[in-house]
């Protein structure tokens, strides 16, 4: 029997053409119409990653539109992620678990064939499931250098003969000559699986633009679908970017005088720096990615976010002077905070026998908490449901917490982490991946200033995030913020919001059509 | 007749900029006398030339990497954004009106017959242009308007090299896309392609280069590196918001009002290892730095009222009363006085506005826009830059408004104005608060005086109780001469310069 489902996918003509957001905003305008949609990117590269229930690592992207569409997060979404660690290793990460070092440019061949059966099997069982799969593409589907199939683009359109579509950003020039020209680069079977073009990021008179429109569509043959207007003031999680967009810099617009002052240090390899996404939305903070060494005590939070490469950005960070300055905002009092590797890197020693991490076995760490990690070759990756252990320093620092409530957030990490010195954990782990469990996790300092956690997507806890802003606005006699807000509910503002702009410059029953073709 | 070749992009962030500096630089080693040249810029960055004339900054940086003088030719025409659709328009150097997009157009012969006579002024002085296109040569919705890629590389008889940036991938596309859309006149102009920004080895891209060879027809020069390590003055638009040193002790806020123009002015800091520099646009953003500057402003009553709408305005004056330092160049030292004057409405509705009123000036905005090059004495007034009369300051006025000191107030420099190398008239600018932490000046590029800009810096670190900053560092010309050599260097390291030149000189 014919399968009903549609398959519809977007492609780009550069990698920041506006394909994630725009495959969002799908995701949310069918899921609102009652349709059972998913979102699907076969080949991700990207340090931004996310569990899912069932402990497997995917593109946090994915995690995104498969809550635009309502749904939990698998990891058939988001098959093959590929994380890179500089000097061209990288970990691939295939179904969700890491499949090994490779030497990638050298060992990509070996992997053809089950990278190709991996795609296969996913897209299968998403498209048997359900009624409309949305797929993202990668990177430009023109890049005719390439050796290897191209896995993100035409490959996976391929399979069950999707619908493209070509999206391409306005905002530099030569949007018209990268659509043309990408379409030329295809082959006559892949051109014409190009159904539509879009225009995105368009500011300006539509005037001067509709004779490019026509013209386009007379020159081509396909008919230009939409052009999307400039989202500027969007808060959604600037997922997919390889590395920090600069823009990122413009950090948290909405402060006033009396803000709290949050540094978070951009190591080289940072990952997951997602998790301060919820920090951006907060009134009264001024977050500051700070890269190169200079003072830190007139900040009032510093947070040491994971890294990819933790022993050799752990290095980065005593050559360039800011492990000292992290000492010395440490002894005067200043709140740390370090996430997964930031984690890591506040313990004794960190010792990698197996060179999982890079080249350097074993570094002295900043020696702020007492603990002592070790990389593993295998790699833990949960979601996980954490309470505050009973740890008389840090409720001081979180007096307005209530200790038993239960938070929740996601550890991915090839580390093991011992406790020395009759150290006290700070959260006790009761849940992994939907199983009940009995963990520790994370530690904290006798001073109570400076904890560390493998917990990612830990201030997405509203409580949690408050209590820790609104315990360092005492000590500075500013005014608390009693009502914060609810990240979960900003997030799906956004997520409307950006799907209402589409559906308003876009005709979806046509695209439900076309996918269905 | 000289000849000619053009950088054209296929985008706005190619790389053209740069590469027709670079490329400046390398015929100046050479021995070639090069000039650049850009028919139509739109920047609020200018600059004044010589002979008076406002040119745009793009080609001023190209000329001195190509060790001419900047002359109003290599830019004839420059257009001023003051408000949405509208733009000031600079036709050799002076103004002529301010203009929306279809008026100008309108003008399309005016402008043709200007950018024609300055290309042959130019070919009959040099021994090559050097010219840079704008955006991509291929937006066909406006071929008709095209004054800057292949009109501009018609008129000057030149070939044209089409600049790829690779950094966000799509590259092939937009190559093959822009040769295609181009006419066959156009395409067959194009002799030579250059690839930009390439991370990691260029070698790693030879396949890359041999595909986009058999799919154009067309040779491929080179594979450029992204090169982050240049600090050459930024061109159009700000790259960052806050350019960090390490272990800065001195922090400045540069206010970044809609209208900021000449923004390069503080490009100066950049270098210096004791300073960082923020370019603040709310009043959260400003905190408690050690110097805020006023710029320079394209629309001075606009920007003006968003200083007083979001609260800037109030905070500068606290921070003044509070003894932070104040420097206004140029429109924002016409803020800091007490009232700005608009009878001839130039600028809008508004014919008056309160300044900020900490110095006791007035400012009345003209239609006469006064643009020279000057040398300005200092008179001793600004307690941390005492100087010999034989010291003189060099910079540059581009203003439409005459300020007075009111009651006896005290001027802080006398300025020559300069005309072709001639005193033209001297006149007397700026003044200073009682207390001498506010002062304000017509004079642009002030900052780019080595003894100047390094006094300030000192009176900084002495206020904070710091000791003076006192490494012997690179000048600002020669950190730039080593930019621009650098910058030269990795363009012979990478691009066939032996094909370039036979493209050029054989064409």
């Amino acid at each position: 029997m014919k399968n009903k489902t549609g398959t519809l996918m977007i492609q780009g003509t550069a990698s920041d053409a506006g394909k994630s957001l725009f495959a969002t905003a799908l995701c949310r305008i069918f899921a609102r119409k009652g349709i059972k949609t998913v979102p699907f990117k076969a080949w991700n590269m990207s340090l931004n990653s996310y569990i899912t229930k069932n402990g497997r690592e995917v593109g946090i992207a994915q995690a995104l539109q498969a809550r635009a569409a309502f749904r939990e997060v698998e990891v058939d979404m988001q098959p093959i992620l590929v994380k890179a660690m500089g000097d061209g290793q990288c970990q691939i990460v295939i179904n969700g678990q890491v499949d090994q070092n490779i030497n990638y440019q050298k060992r990509k061949k070996d992997y053809l064939k089950i990278y190709e059966q991996t795609i296969r099997n996913s897209l299968k069982r998403l498209r048997d499931n359900n009624e409309l799969v949305i797929i993202e593409g990668a990177g430009s589907p023109a890049e005719i250098n390439r050796t290897t199939p191209d896995f993100a683009n035409m490959f996976t359109a391929e399979i069950y003969n999707s619908p493209v579509l070509l999206i391409s950003s306005i905002e530099k020039g030569g949007c018209l000559a990268s659509l043309v020209g990408t379409l030329k680069l295809l082959s006559p079977g892949q051109r014409k699986l190009v159904k539509g073009l879009i225009i995105n990021k368009f500011r300006g008179d539509f005037d001067l633009l509709k004779p490019a429109v026509d013209f386009l569509e007379s020159y081509t043959k396909k008919e230009v679908m939409a052009v999307l207007p400039y989202l500027k003031d969007l808060s959604l999680p600037e997922e997919d970017s390889a590395s920090l967009n600069p823009d990122q810099y413009k950090f948290n617009k909405d402060n006033n005088k009396n803000s709290l002052r949050i540094a978070v240090i951009n190591l080289p390899h940072i990952s997951n720096f997602t998790d301060f996404n919820s920090l951006k939305l907060e009134k009264g903070l001024r977050v500051e990615y700070i890269e190169n060494s200079r003072n830190l005590l007139d900040f009032d939070l510093i947070i040491i976010p994971g890294s990819k490469a933790t022993t050799g950005d752990l290095k980065f960070l005593k050559e360039n002077g800011l492990a000292a300055e992290i000492k010395k905002a440490d002894q005067a009092g200043i709140m740390i905070i370090g996430i997964c590797g930031g984690f890591q890197m506040l313990g004794r020693k960190l010792i990698d026998s197996y060179g999982t991490e890079g080249n350097i076995r074993e570094i002295n760490g900043l020696a702020l908490l007492d603990i002592k990690t070790e990389f593993l070759k295998e790699k833990t990756t949960h979601q996980v449901k954490v309470k505050l252990n009973s740890n008389q320093q840090l409720k001081n620092g979180l007096s307005e917490f209530n200790s038993q409530e239960i938070m929740t957030g996601y550890e991915i990490h090839m580390g093991q982490t011992e406790y020395l010195n009759q150290t006290e954990e700070l959260f006790k782990i009761i849940e992994q991946s939907d199983r009940e469990a009995d963990f520790k996790d994370g530690a904290v300092n006798q001073a109570g200033n400076c904890f560390g956690t493998y917990l990612h997507g830990l201030f997405d806890n509203d409580n949690f995030r408050s209590a820790i802003l609104n315990n360092l606005r005492n000590k500075h006699s500013i005014e608390t913020d009693k009502n914060g807000y609810n990240y979960q509910k900003e997030i799906e503002k956004n997520i409307d919001q950006l799907a209402d702009m589409v559906a308003e410059n876009i005709d979806t029953d046509k695209l439900l059509n076309l996918s269905r073709r | 007749m000289a000849d000619a070749v053009m950088i054209q992009g296929t985008a706005s962030d190619a790389g053209k900029s740069i590469l027709a500096a670079a490329l400046c630089r390398v015929l100046a080693q050479d021995g070639y006398r090069a000039a650049p040249f850009k028919s139509q810029n739109m920047s609020l960055n200018s600059y004044i030339t010589d002979a008076g004339r406002e040119i745009a900054v793009a080609q001023v940086v190209q000329a001195e990497a190509a060790e001419v003088k900047a002359e109003v030719n290599m830019s004839p025409i420059l257009m001023k954004p003051i408000a949405d659709n509208m733009s000031q328009i600079i036709l050799k150097g002076e103004v002529f009106k301010n203009m929306k997009a279809a008026a100008y157009f309108a003008e399309k012969e005016r402008l043709l017959k200007i950018i024609k006579e300055a290309v042959s002024e130019l070919k009959a002085n040099y021994d090559l242009l050097v010219l840079e296109g704008g955006g991509n040569p291929a937006e066909v919705n406006l071929r008709d308007k095209d004054l800057v890629n292949m009109k501009a590389a018609e008129i000057a008889a030149a070939p044209v090299i089409l600049v790829a940036d690779i950094d966000k991938g799509g590259v092939f596309a937009s190559i093959v896309g822009t040769l295609d859309l181009l006419t066959e006149n156009e395409r067959k102009r194009v002799k030579g392609i250059i690839v930009n920004k390439f991370r990691g080895e260029p070698e790693a891209f030879k396949s890359g280069v041999e595909l986009i060879e058999k799919q154009t027809g067309k040779k491929v020069l080179g594979v450029m590196p992204y090169l982050d390590k240049l600090n050459l003055p930024s061109e159009d638009s700000l790259q960052q918001q806050i350019y960090s040193n390490q272990d800065y002790k001195i922090d400045i806020a540069v206010i970044a009002y809609p209208g900021m123009s000449n923004f390069t002015d503080f490009d100066y800091f950049k270098t210096e290892k004791v300073v960082q520099i923020r370019y603040v646009q709310k009043e959260a953003e400003l905190k408690e730095p050690d110097l805020i500057i006023l710029p320079g402003s394209k629309t001075t009553i606009n920007d003006l009222q968003f200083l007083y709408d979001s609260n800037l305005a109030a905070e500068i004056v606290k921070q003044a009363e509070q003894g932070t330092e104040i420097i206004g160049i140029c429109g924002g030292y016409q803020m800091l006085g007490q009232k700005i004057s608009d009878p001839d409405n130039l600028e809008g509705s508004e014919h008056e506005i309160a300044g900020l009123s900490l110095l006791q000036i007035r400012t009345v905005l003209e239609a006469k826009k006064v643009t020279r090059q000057v040398r300005a004495e200092s008179l001793n007034k600004l307690k941390f830059f005492q100087s010999s009369r034989e010291q003189v300051l060099t910079g540059f006025e581009i203003h439409q408004g005459k300020t007075i000191r009111v009651s006896e107030q005290q001027p802080l420099f006398k300025l020559k104005r300069q005309k072709s190398g001639e005193v033209e008239k001297i006149v007397f600018d700026g003044t200073v608060n009682e207390s001498g932490n506010v002062w304000g000046t017509y004079l642009h590029d002030i900052f780019k005086n080595d003894g100047f800009r390094k006094s300030l810096i000192n009176h900084l670190l002495t206020k904070k109780g710091l000791s003076p900053d006192s490494e012997s560092e690179k000048t600002a010309a020669e950190i730039r001469e080593d930019n621009y050599n650098y910058l030269a260097a990795e363009f012979r390291k990478h691009i066939d310069l032996e094909e370039l030149y036979k493209i050029i000189f054989d064409n």
